[in-house]
């Protein structure tokens, strides 16, 4: 018996994507402006920065574990106020709680529009407005954290088991109390482990907020760079790197005991 | 007294599922509803708290009519229909006692519900009805740590703890082996008469259904075939309210017609 996967018009279809697929990579590569020979003096850049880089520097170690320490505080209070946040338009933008449609549409723009802009963008226009400085940090992590968390909370929110709800319900009681014992107690687990992953993100986040001068240890890799204090560079990131390993530690630590 | 009278479910534009239903239940203690799968038995009991809304038709449960009532209305109203479900539907993270005390949900104040300090004489009748139907040991476990057998007893107390005018059985043994779904229908039924509580009950199991109700209703695609006592159900009358499949019903019906 003759058997083939595809028929011969399914096969031309096949090869004419793949050679469609090329072809647009072939014409990105080509409009794009690459000056090869800084592609090609890469690798001796690279050793001549690292010699520059190494050893580290830690004379300046105090003010970049102050930066550190301001750096886990914008992460910790933005998340927290976030996590307060969220929690009101998740429950307007999951189908199965929502007030009513004009909520569904509130709660869904709110989530899009804070999703859609990334925390340095959010930076930037919250150091024009309140300034340079934590507090900008703060608000620029907290506004791109609603939107992760209440949508994950939301979609949480959308999958949990209908039959208590059901129940509850029928024994005569209020939306509110419906939620507060039907969906609440199935979406806790949801709700840490999206909590304690975006802390985790925004942890990592704010170590760049500096750059565009919304606080954090950014600032002082900024500053460093600005000044090709190589030395210093290597000790801050050497820092970050400690950071971001004890955030994980902290992290799966918490989720561990919570869930 | 529950007087059901021409009652219509339609879901969307589809054919009736219960078709012009009449059914009055009053002096039976327990009361059975046998039927096919399809046949409308689970339509007709959600009907009753309005888990599923009524087409048309009337439902009147000791004088309030449940088909026009608010949401508010329909809340007082669902206080007094308890119902206990095929799958129990208890909430699998919390305690026994929660799920018990989620009976007073439409009491209690919503302090009280966030705080879970319920009052006291709430506390004293969950346990006293955890004593009767043997999980009163359970109260401080989560109710997933439960058997099938034990969490559907806290299924029949949450719904007793609403000190409920009737009780609405949906397939409450179709999830339980032989022995325990024997033990739950007979508790079924002697709560029935301890608290002078009508019970209706939607089941599969024909045996179970005459060895311990007072009443028979069988159901043929949204109709009531079948209205009489248990030892009144013969082999015929089985055949007649198991035989075809919904479909084929249809088609016997668009042949009439």
């Amino acid at each position: 018996m003759d058997w083939a996967r595809y028929t011969p018009a399914q096969r031309m279809k096949r090869y004419g994507a793949f050679f469609g697929v090329a072809l647009l990579v072939t014409w990105a590569l080509g409009s794009i402006d690459v000056i090869w020979e800084w592609v090609w003096d890469a690798p001796v850049q690279l050793a001549d920065l690292f010699t520059r880089m190494v050893p580290p520097d830690p004379t300046n170690l105090e003010s970049i574990l102050w930066a550190t320490w301001e750096t886990i505080n914008i992460a910790t209070i933005a998340t927290m106020i976030a996590v307060v946040l969220s929690l009101p338009v998740a429950l307007i933008s999951a189908q199965n709680t929502t007030p009513n449609v004009v909520c569904l549409w509130i709660g869904r723009f709110i989530l899009v529009s804070s999703r859609s802009v990334n925390t340095i963008i959010w930076a930037l226009l919250f150091v024009a407005i309140f300034g340079p400085g934590i507090i900008a940090g703060i608000i620029a992590i907290m506004f791109r954290s609603i939107g992760f968390l209440g949508k994950l909370l939301g979609e949480a929110i959308e999958e949990i088991d209908p039959a208590p709800v059901e129940a509850l319900q029928a024994c005569g009681a209020s939306r509110f109390r419906v939620v507060l014992y039907g969906i609440v107690p199935q979406v806790m687990p949801a709700f840490f482990a999206i909590s304690i992953l975006r802390w985790d993100i925004n942890l990592r986040e704010s170590t760049v907020l500096g750059l565009v001068g919304a606080g954090g240890i950014g600032i002082i890799l900024q500053g460093a760079i600005d000044t090709f204090q190589w030395q210093e560079v290597s000790m801050v990131l050497l820092t970050i790197l400690a950071l971001v390993i004890a955030g994980e530690v902290i992290a799966s630590a918490l989720r561990k005991k919570l869930l | 007294m529950l007087e059901i009278n021409n009652l219509v479910k339609r879901y969307g534009k589809g054919a009736p599922v219960l078709k012009d239903l009449n059914l009055s239940v009053q002096g039976e203690q327990l009361m059975s509803i046998i039927g096919s799968s399809g046949a409308g038995k689970s339509t007709l009991l959600r009907c009753i708290n309005r888990l599923v809304e009524p087409t048309s038709g009337t439902i009147t449960l000791n004088g309030t009519e449940m088909t026009t009532l608010g949401p508010k209305d329909l809340r007082r109203a669902r206080r007094r229909v308890g119902m206990v479900f095929q799958s129990f539907n208890l909430v699998d993270r919390l305690t026994v006692m929660e799920n018990v005390q989620s009976g007073r949900l439409g009491y209690i104040s919503t302090w009280a519900a966030v705080t879970r300090r319920y009052p006291a004489a709430d506390i004293e009748r969950a346990f006293e009805l955890m004593e009767r139907v043997g999980i009163a040991q359970y109260a401080n476990k989560r109710a997933d740590e439960l058997s099938g057998g034990e969490r559907q007893r806290v299924g029949v107390v949450r719904a007793l703890m609403q000190r409920p005018e009737i009780l609405l059985a949906d397939e409450p043994t179709a999830s339980l082996d032989p022995k325990t779904s024997e033990q739950i229908m007979s508790l079924l039924r002697d709560l029935a008469n301890e608290l002078n509580l009508p019970v209706i009950i939607n089941i599969h199991n024909v045996t179970e259904a005459k060895e311990f109700s007072d009443r028979i209703v069988g159901m043929r695609y949204g109709r009531i075939i079948f209205d009489d006592k248990p030892a009144a159900l013969d082999a015929a009358q089985m055949d007649e309210i198991y035989a075809g499949t919904p479909s084929q019903d249809r088609q016997d019906m668009g042949a009439a017609a």
